[in-house]
């Protein structure tokens, strides 16, 4: 977005921001697909046409998991193997539930005051979000180590597994056992001690 | 006969309402708070009804058996509640959300009025109920189940065993849930809970049986989700062929607007267990029935209606038909006039307050905004009201927006607060409610005057 010309910043300038931006593209595809199926499915739900309709639907909905929830499986060994540091592979890890995040608040701000909306963008689903891509960037870099070194035991690590296990915990605490009653009842408290 | 018998009560109630505020005054209080039996109760008039009102929870009005609506079910109990009473098939719900709609039944009031407006308000202490006037009256008063309005639990004036459950913010669970009796936890291991209620409400009936009519209230979770039937229940309609509607699809339960309705899934496999739930609630208000005598009032209905694909929704809380249409069934052998009637003035959850006072021959508070619906039962002429005022308030984080309505024999119009457009439905015609005709020049007058109604209706309500 910057108004000054990449060449004007030099060579060497512009070739970091290339391969920052080259580094960042995993994360700027899965942010991209979830933007563009949540939208398509904004413009699509409640309008029938047939029996495609359902099916549809349906597809965009579990489509959309995808980015939101298990695109780490990618983003983040695609980014390290890119030259990201850990830090900014964490940054486009986070990129596509954070973009859910907003694009929730957004929508919530048509039906509660700001402050509110924004509140709503911590809700259990961004968490479980969050915890579900740590677990698939686990995995994602598991699955890459061992292919790399074609070996099991050459491959692994225990910073993989640490990130799969504790990910896992966060999902299945926020969204799946029990439905994610018991984050979101004290979600619900809390908003009611803040805003109440 | 009616006017002679009337009249004595009259006579009789006001020195039985003031011995029974009189004796509650001086009856002091048990060790946990709650209000002692007076020491000198008044005393029913001869003749008075028991009043048995069984409160279900997101059981939507098309859903009985009787009515055809829904070809594979099965609700033999409440049908033949039906068949033996009165079915009103044009019942609404003043606000169609839990917790509101639990403190209407119990004031007779709207959310606007008695305060509980969503499901984070809680119920002030000290607010009237029915409880009170009946306990007064001479009535032997219980409440038992879901209460589900934050804060404490209450101290209900007159209410002698007052049984609910605080797990899950008050929602409850079906299994092993934990009860509070009386103010003293106590663990349910190997509980159903609508069986575990109807049986304490069945022991209380018959613990407390010393010859003063009773006023009980079964307030069950069900069918409310997690939507799990008891286990030889469970499969019972997974064979059913589901026909949802147009606009709605399997996995529209992971949407924004319903997510928050614990039904993430298939759309179709929670609507199978929904069914089978409310089968197993029948299958305990059979039993529950079953010791009413002929001189008992029985009142079935629900907190709220509820969307299954409709409009694309999955839950409650809009003012469309599903959610605010709720069964409404009064059995009442010794007072009907023509059981098995099925009578269309539209009734309120906020009748039942007036309406079970006006039956023990109490005096209905002014302060109640709700009408007995008893000369109806006994087939009275009566100047009835022609259309009903609706008020949602917002209920964080379910994305739906503070809204009233007005819904008449013909049409349905709602305005919201912020978010979204006014709607108009010709429900007539268009009896789903999916061509919204507010923009539709040729119904600019009609929502000229329900847009007029509304405000007047707002003014006189809120």
């Amino acid at each position: 977005m910057s108004a000054v010309p990449a060449d004007a910043m030099g060579p060497a300038a512009s070739s970091e921001a290339r391969r920052t931006w080259a580094m960042a593209v995993p994360a700027v595809i899965s942010v991209a697909a979830f933007l563009v199926i949540d939208l398509l499915l904004a413009a699509l739900v409640g309008r029938p046409w047939g029996p495609a309709y359902p099916v549809t639907l349906d597809g965009l909905v579990l489509l959309r998991m995808g980015p939101v929830f298990f695109s780490g499986l990618l983003v983040w060994p695609l980014m390290r193997a890119g030259g990201a540091t850990r830090a900014q592979a964490v940054l486009g890890l986070l990129a596509t539930p954070v973009a859910f995040a907003i694009v929730s608040g957004w929508r919530a701000a048509a039906f509660f005051p700001p402050l509110e909306a924004a509140y709503y963008a911590t809700n259990p689903i961004v968490i479980g979000a969050i915890g579900a891509q740590v677990s698939s960037a686990g995995l994602g870099a598991l699955l890459f180590a061992v292919r790399r070194t074609r070996s099991l035991r050459a491959g692994w690590t225990w910073g993989p597994i640490i990130a799969i296990v504790a990910g896992t915990a966060v999902t299945v605490v926020a969204v799946i056992w029990d439905g994610g009653q018991h984050l979101f009842y004290p979600w619900v408290v809390l908003y009611g001690r803040i805003f109440g | 006969m009616d006017l002679t018998r009337r009249g004595l009560l009259a006579a009789g109630l006001g020195v039985g309402a003031a011995l029974g505020v009189s004796a509650c005054a001086s009856g002091g209080s048990d060790s946990g708070g709650r209000p002692l039996p007076p020491e000198s109760p008044a005393t029913a008039p001869p003749g008075s009804p028991n009043l048995l009102v069984i409160f279900s929870d997101d059981h939507r009005a098309d859903h009985l058996g009787i009515t055809g609506a829904v070809p594979f079910l099965r609700t033999p109990a409440l049908d033949a509640l039906a068949s033996d009473g009165i079915r009103f098939d044009r019942a609404y719900v003043t606000t169609a959300l839990c917790s509101p709609s639990r403190a209407t039944l119990l004031t007779g009031q709207y959310a606007s009025r008695h305060g509980v407006q969503n499901n984070l308000s809680a119920w002030t202490p000290g607010t009237p109920s029915f409880f009170d006037s009946l306990a007064a009256a001479g009535y032997r008063c219980a409440y038992i189940g879901k209460w589900h309005m934050p804060g404490d639990l209450p101290d209900l004036p007159g209410v002698e065993r007052f049984v609910t459950f605080t797990i899950e913010e008050g929602q409850g669970v079906y299994r092993d849930c934990p009860l509070i009796i009386d103010g003293v936890e106590t663990e349910r291991p190997g509980t159903y809970v609508s069986t575990d209620l109807t049986d304490l409400a069945l022991q209380w009936l018959a613990e407390s049986d010393d010859g003063r009519p009773y006023c009980l209230v079964v307030a069950h979770k069900a069918v409310h989700h997690e939507f799990e039937p008891p286990d030889d229940l469970l499969g019972t309609y997974d064979d059913v062929d589901i026909d949802l509607p147009d606009e709605a699809f399997t996995y529209q339960t992971l949407l924004d607007r319903n997510v928050w309705e614990g039904t993430a899934g298939r759309l179709q496999t929670s609507y199978r267990r929904y069914c089978e739930t409310l089968l197993g609630l029948d299958r305990e208000i059979d039993r529950l029935v079953a010791q009413a005598s002929d001189d008992t009032v029985v009142i079935y209905t629900s907190d709220n209606g509820y969307s299954w694909g409709e409009h694309v929704l999955t839950g409650k809380r809009w003012a469309y038909d599903d959610n605010i249409r709720v069964p409404f069934i009064v059995r009442w052998p010794d007072g009907i006039a023509s059981p098995g009637t099925v009578i269309d003035e539209p009734v309120l959850n906020a009748d039942i307050a007036p309406t079970l006072l006006d039956l023990a021959d109490v005096p209905i508070p002014a302060a109640m905004q709700g009408r007995s619906i008893a000369p109806l039962l006994r087939g009275e002429p009566v100047e009835w009201r022609d259309e009903v005022f609706y008020e949602y308030f917002a209920d964080f984080p379910y994305q739906v927006p503070p809204s009233q309505a007005v819904r008449t024999d013909r049409w349905l119009y709602v305005e919201y607060d912020r978010g979204l457009a006014p709607e108009l439905y010709d429900t007539v015609a268009d009896p789903e409610q999916q061509v919204n005709l507010v923009e539709d020049p040729a119904y600019a007058a009609t929502r000229q005057e329900l847009s007029q109604r509304l405000a007047e209706l707002r003014r006189e309500h809120t």
